[in-house]
């Protein structure tokens, strides 16, 4: 076996590494999530002739 | 006497003015076959400290692989409009549930590599200190 301790602190560099990448993902999964939210509530005001209800 | 090899050592720095040059080096070599058996344990409990996490870090890799491709792909869905909110809010609270599990994972993973790697530092003393916390282990046994 190599260096088990060098092999356990390469894993935990990926996981690390990717780790980051999913919180910027996360971050961005939001912004378009409340983008979504916002275009549907949007859909929902307008009248069936695209007047926006108020 | 039975005991740490950090307590013979101390034993064999106040006996040294009394001892002559080949007990002092029978003394030293007690000490010596000592440490070379602690290394030995120490190396076998690193072995079992590996074994026990490397798996579980491998798939943790796997898993949060997994979660950042399932979240790109919940992005492009969610730019492209082609699914509703309630249902990418469902996603994501379940990849976001994924990713903490996986968290837990790397905190442990991170603990064992702080563990392992202190012992690696100094196996003889992680052995002693494993005598001192169970005391029905037998300690080394020294002539002095």
């Amino acid at each position: 076996m190599a260096d088990p301790i060098a092999t356990l602190r390469r894993t935990l560099a990926n996981l690390d590494g990717v780790g980051g990448d999913v919180q910027r993902l996360l971050v961005q999964a939001e912004d378009a999530l409340t983008a979504v939210e916002d275009r549907e509530q949007r859909r929902a005001a307008r009248t069936p002739y695209g007047q926006v209800r108020t | 006497m039975r005991s740490t090899v950090a307590a013979a050592r101390a034993r064999l720095d106040e006996l040294t003015p009394a001892l002559n040059p080949e007990m002092f080096k029978r003394c030293q070599q007690q000490i010596a076959q000592a440490e070379t058996a602690a290394r030995g344990r120490a190396a076998t409990y690193l072995k079992g400290w590996y074994d026990d996490v490397h798996a579980p870090g491998t798939a943790a890799v796997e898993a949060v692989c997994a979660v950042r491709d399932d979240l790109r792909a919940l992005v492009d869905v969610l730019a492209a409009g082609t699914v509703t909110a309630a249902d990418g809010a469902a996603q994501l609270e379940a990849l976001q549930r994924r990713h903490r599990g996986i968290s837990g994972q790397r905190q442990r993973l991170a603990g064992a590599v702080d563990h392992m790697t202190a012992i690696a530092n100094d196996p003889v003393a992680f052995i002693d200190s494993q005598y001192e916390r169970f005391p029905a282990l037998p300690q080394p046994d020294f002539d002095f």
